[in-house]
């Protein structure tokens, strides 16, 4: 019975991908307590050098059993992944306290991830070795150890849980499943495991990479671009980096509006923005710098493409009723990283005086939005120091101002139960993460069910806008959009009210 | 005929925010509010002083619900925290965590709270469509005791037992209105004559007539009286319009004659039932989410009433000519 498992353990040594082999029916034995990766007592050294590593390490674990089959060969495909003659040549090499390794970067971001994916791959394969059963002990008592059952447990870090008491909250992904009968349980390993294969690659061919493309290269393994999208952020919270550092870079999809704003990317080109058309934002990693040209007075962040479209088309930074030329931003709904990066930028970098407004729905959704680029999402909670900007200022639409503008409340849609979920669950945030006037309109929608969307604007009729108080319109051309007036109004105020301050 | 009503007091510490609902209770003369500011207050009708109130909850308060004998206070917040407040020792006698998944039985958070006048229980609506009926007792407080259901899923507005607590009425966001018998569990009745949301029901002294106000800017009576044979009654009696937008709350005068209606146009009407005809409009300052009669001897019913609104002021309003 202990032979049988065993031949069915010869893993292909070309087929490095852990797919799941039906006649793989593990019988471990006596489980010991799993390693997290970031415990310090590693059963082997940390070597310097990015390709040794995981030379040394393999003969490690190979010497403790003293045995060479097949199976024990790395799942990574590297270009010098040791046969088993080579394992005494490299006996030889650096151990660990050799600092004077040629590279000099070895505290750099890359060299950090590398060490940090290898160094769980590691860890698996100890847990893995030490559940085998060993071939030519005492039958008797590997028949002991047989009968006890035993699992290999991954610990990842978990980006959903706040940590309590500093230290990371961690998640573990089991094989085999905690619960019975779950199906396919290798598969969680196998994606992760994929996932930091391909960012193990691109950070040793130094040949960035997309999650799209991560996704394209095992679309069978992964099925959904979601699953890829979890795990890579799993695995940059694990190895405690930002996701670029994992050489994997971001698509753009937020746009930028505004003549006075310039780019200049790393391969010295320049991208100058237009008042009348969107510009794709770059990914931070290609910025070299940003030019602001002429005086900008105020940032404005749009929720909807359609509202930016529309002031594009109007070339609203150049209305006339403002105090000065800005800039528009749109995320396109939640925004991506690159967009935020820019948000965060502009924040830590532009004088107080000037104002960065978000113009969001007058939903939970809305809210949430402007939480995003102010506090930071919950998915990278772990990076929000880097792009959280609090000086972002929610501006609207506001439920409650609506009937100033004379939009009759049946106007106004009635709420999802989507909505209401979201909004109860926001006014669960504590308070340093919900202002006010948030919490204020939040119940308030869910008080009259109802909310106000950006597109309701459009629906105020010119005759409204003659009774309406002054404090509102300001400077108004006979004809002008209600959007604009809306949008003047409130960045005049803001602008003014800041300029005050200082 | 029409009658003038005058505004005779304002409370003398306002809410923070918009107060959402208010009775006039029997006892001392005093009026409960509740308000988005997540305070409960207790103020004298007379001087408008604040008598007694609770330390802000910290998100809005929406329903309210007075025993008959205006002693305890049943309200419930946004989130589904419902307590009962003795208000003559100040204690909170009970605490239910409505948004709490107990597991073994399905639960939502409460919206509509009222207590059931013989004592005992209350009513609670959610987004379900179903009544809840929880133990109102301090030791089993919020303890689920059985669930009538509409048979529709749609969000529960308001939930109000009938006077001689035998019924429940329950309105829905859609318009539907329900009658359940407590006695047998059973919905006995179902009223379809408004199509958008219903904000507030009113049930008359002798739990003959109920009056439905809703966001179609319109009230409707309701005859429910049930017959011997157990047929349900004969349902729309009368439909008063007048209103230019949403009604928000509505309240029968103590001797069954006059109704009370508060609206988001700001304004306050009162309506001679038998005439089915408004016989005062009062101009208030902002959006009034709640009225109340002041509950008296039928000679001197139909003679105040108080009301709170969008700008967190409780109003007490007088019929001129009153003493």
């Amino acid at each position: 019975m202990s032979q049988e498992p065993l031949q069915n353990i010869l893993l292909d040594p070309d087929d490095w991908e852990m797919s799941y082999h039906p006649a793989l029916d593990f019988v471990f034995i006596d489980d010991e307590p799993a390693f997290s990766w970031m415990d310090d007592e590693r059963p082997f050294e940390r070597s310097q050098g990015m390709s040794s590593t995981l030379e040394n390490s393999l003969e490690d674990i190979l010497d403790l059993d003293d045995v060479d089959f097949a199976g024990s060969r790395a799942p990574m495909k590297l270009d010098d992944v040791p046969d088993t003659a080579d394992l005494e040549d490299t006996e030889a090499e650096g151990d660990g306290s050799d600092s004077e390794e040629e590279d000099g970067d070895e505290d750099s971001p890359q060299q950090q991830a590398v060490d940090g994916i290898e160094n769980m791959v590691l860890n698996f394969l100890t847990q893995l070795s030490d559940a085998l059963p060993d071939i030519g002990e005492d039958d008797e008592e590997n028949e002991k150890q047989l009968a006890k059952p035993a699992k290999i447990v991954l610990k990842i870090a978990d980006r959903k849980k706040i940590s309590e008491d500093g230290t990371p909250a961690t998640r573990s992904i089991r094989f085999p499943l905690a619960m019975k009968g779950k199906g396919a349980s290798i598969k969680p390993i196998a994606q992760f495991f994929r996932v930091a294969d391909l960012a193990h690659q691109a950070l040793i061919d130094d040949i960035p990479t997309t999650k799209r493309d991560l996704f394209y290269k095992d679309v069978p393994l992964f099925k959904s671009q979601r699953v890829v999208d979890g795990l890579v952020d799993d695995l940059a919270a694990t190895v405690q980096l930002g996701r670029a550092d994992l050489n994997i870079r971001a698509s753009s999809k937020g746009l930028l509006c505004g003549s006075s704003f310039s780019i200049h990317l790393n391969d010295d080109a320049v991208l100058n923005a237009t008042d009348s058309e969107g510009t794709l934002i770059p990914v931070a990693e290609d910025i070299a710098r940003f030019d602001l040209k002429e005086d900008v007075k105020w940032i404005l962040i749009v929720e909807k493409e359609a509202v930016f479209q529309t002031l594009c088309r109007l070339r609203f930074v150049r209305h006339p009723s403002l105090p000065g030329t800005g800039v528009i931003i749109t995320g396109k709904g939640y925004p991506d990283l690159a967009t935020r990066q820019l948000v965060k930028t502009l924040s830590d970098n532009l004088p107080h005086s000037i104002p960065i407004l978000a113009l969001v729905d007058g939903d939970a959704y809305g809210l949430d939005i402007a939480s995003v680029y102010k506090y930071g999402s919950q998915a990278l909670r772990h990076e929000s120091s880097k792009l959280a900007a609090e000086r972002v200022h929610c501006i609207g639409v506001w439920a409650s101002e609506l009937p100033c503008l004379g939009i009759d409340r049946d106007a106004m849609l009635p709420i999802a139960p989507a909505d209401e979920k979201k909004a109860r669950a926001m006014l669960r945030r504590p308070a340093d993460k919900l202002p006010q006037r948030w919490k204020k309109e939040l119940m308030s929608m869910l008080h009259t069910r109802r909310k106000a969307e950006t597109e309701i604007l459009s629906t105020v009729k010119h005759e409204a806008l003659e009774d309406v108080s002054a404090s509102l319109v300001q400077g108004r051309s006979p004809r002008s959009h209600p959007l604009i007036q809306y949008l003047v109004s409130k960045i005049t105020e803001r602008v003014e009210f800041l300029s005050s301050l200082s | 005929m029409s009658l003038v009503y005058l505004h005779s007091l304002d409370c003398k510490e306002p809410h923070g925010d918009a107060i959402w609902d208010i009775t006039w209770t029997a006892k001392d003369d005093a009026a409960v509010s509740i308000s988005a500011d997540g305070t409960i207050k207790r103020w004298d009708s007379k001087s408008g002083q604040v008598l007694r109130s609770l330390d802000a909850h910290t998100l809005g308060l929406v329903s309210l619900s007075v025993s008959p004998d205006g002693r305890y206070a049943l309200y419930n917040g946004i989130e589904g925290l419902t307590r009962l407040w003795d208000m003559e020792s100040g204690e909170i006698v009970g605490e239910h965590e409505s948004y709490v998944r107990t597991g073994s039985e399905a639960s939502e958070p409460s919206w509509s709270v009222s207590l059931n006048p013989r004592g005992g229980t209350y009513a609670s609506t959610g987004g379900s469509g179903n009544v809840t009926i929880h133990s109102a007792e301090p030791d089993t407080f919020g303890q689920q005791q059985s669930v009538l259901q509409s048979g529709r899923g749609k969000f529960g507005m308001r939930c109000s037992h009938s006077p001689d607590g035998s019924r429940v009425a329950l309105s829905v966001e859609t318009g539907q209105v329900y009658i359940f018998d407590l006695q047998s569990s059973a919905l006995t009745a179902t009223y379809t004559s408004h199509a958008m949301s219903v904000r507030s029901l009113a049930w008359s002294p002798d739990s003959q007539l109920l009056l439905s106000a809703s966001e179609d800017k319109r009230l409707i009576l309701h005859d429910v009286r049930t017959s011997a044979s157990g047929k349900p009654g004969s349902g729309v009696v009368a439909s008063l319009t007048g209103h230019s937008s949403w009604v928000l709350s509505t309240d029968f005068s103590p001797d069954g004659r006059l109704a009370i209606s508060g609206s988001a146009d700001k304004t306050i009407k009162v309506w001679d039932l038998a005439a089915r005809a408004a016989v005062s409009t009062i101009q208030d300052t902002a959006e009034v989410w709640s009225v109340s009669w002041q509950p008296s001897s039928a000679a001197s019913s139909g003679a105040a009433f108080v009301s709170g609104g969008e700008d967190g002021i409780v109003r007490w309003w007088r019929v001129a000519g009153a003493g």
